[in-house]
């Protein structure tokens, strides 16, 4: 589960920054789209930190049974 | 043999983050042999009162991508670009021109900013309003190229140090706006003819609206030549201008004038 919306949160980041590409963007939806993306890649970052702090919960739980 | 060197100048409006358009000009403008590039004001960011609905992180995030663009650019066309850039240092805001050739890249923060009410660079930017320095300048094939942002032509500090280092273009990235046109293309025949050197100046397209008033850039980029005479214009189209300018034309109006002579022979220079 949690897998799975890591990867819908990058490819949610893609498309933004697809549509940042758009030369025909206005400055005011271009701004939009950033503040949007950077929720989406702090978001990504978050999940990234907590599956980070799983594994580490397990490889010292593995350890302290050996 | 006439030693000479092809310049061009981009007239666009402020450009995206997708360099496809970009690559367009600058392929076309390398297969034509063109070393040296110039942008106008505001064409890698947006005109400085849009910038205000801007996040900082935003602005140093469109300022870094285009640098990295560009460096990219000036290493597979070999081609040395100048273009006025805002940048984001310490949570403060800066206007300056960057330099980017292939093997190195330079910053001149522009000295004198546009004070006025209605358009005040002076108050939005952090730029030191400090005791003046000579513009920047720069040797290219045997070219001495002189940079100042387009309100600083209006002081003669600058062309003291032009007359002084004997330069050979002087580039004038711009912004100008409303019915100014004639105005511009006088004062920058009259700088060139007296300073005995080229100028190549580009200047923005777009639109800007305060709410009140249509704000619009219009182009006329433009290459004047030591005479005072203008070699090439554009119009007020998206465009690019590709010319030689030649060396042996600044010596001869040298020589012929010896207006830079007279002032070296009193000390003056």
């Amino acid at each position: 589960m949690q897998k799975k919306r890591f990867e819908e949160e990058l490819e949610h980041s893609r498309r933004i920054v697809e549509r940042l590409m758009d030369p025909e963007i206005t400055l005011e939806e271009s701004v939009k789209l950033y503040e949007e993306g950077m929720q989406s890649v702090k978001r990504a970052r978050r999940m990234i930190e907590d599956a980070r702090n799983k594994v580490e919960k397990i490889s010292r739980d593995a350890e302290s049974e050996e | 043999m006439m030693k000479s060197l092809i310049v061009g100048a981009l007239q666009l409006p402020t450009l995206g983050m997708n360099a496809t358009r970009l690559e367009f000009y600058l392929n076309n403008a390398a297969k034509r042999d063109t070393k040296l590039m110039l942008f106008g004001e505001y064409v890698l960011n947006h005109f400085f009162r849009e910038l205000k609905s801007m996040p900082l992180s935003m602005l140093r995030e469109q300022s870094t991508k285009h640098i990295e663009i560009l460096r990219r650019f000036s290493a597979e066309y070999d081609m040395t670009f100048v273009a006025p850039i805002v940048m984001v240092e310490r949570e403060k805001i800066y206007k300056k021109i960057v330099k980017i050739s292939p093997r190195s890249i330079h910053y001149y923060s522009q000295q004198i900013l546009i004070p006025y009410r209605h358009w005040n660079e002076k108050r939005f930017f952090d730029n030191e309003a400090g005791e003046l320095r000579e513009p920047m300048i720069f040797k290219i094939e045997g070219f001495r190229v002189a940079v100042m942002a387009g309100f600083e032509l209006h002081f003669d500090r600058f062309w003291r140090d032009i007359m002084k280092k004997r330069v050979d273009l002087v580039l004038l990235p711009t912004a100008s706006t409303f019915g100014s046109h004639n105005r511009w293309r006088e004062l920058i025949k009259s700088r060139a003819f007296i300073n005995g050197c080229y100028i190549l100046r580009a200047n923005r397209l777009g639109e800007y609206s305060d709410g009140e008033l249509k704000w619009r850039f219009y182009g006329d980029s433009m290459l004047v030549n030591p005479e005072g005479e203008v070699e090439m214009m554009l119009e007020d189209k998206e465009s690019m201008l590709i010319e030689p300018i030649d060396k042996e034309s600044v010596k001869e109006h040298r020589r012929a004038w010896q207006f830079d002579r007279e002032l070296r022979s009193r000390g003056e220079l």
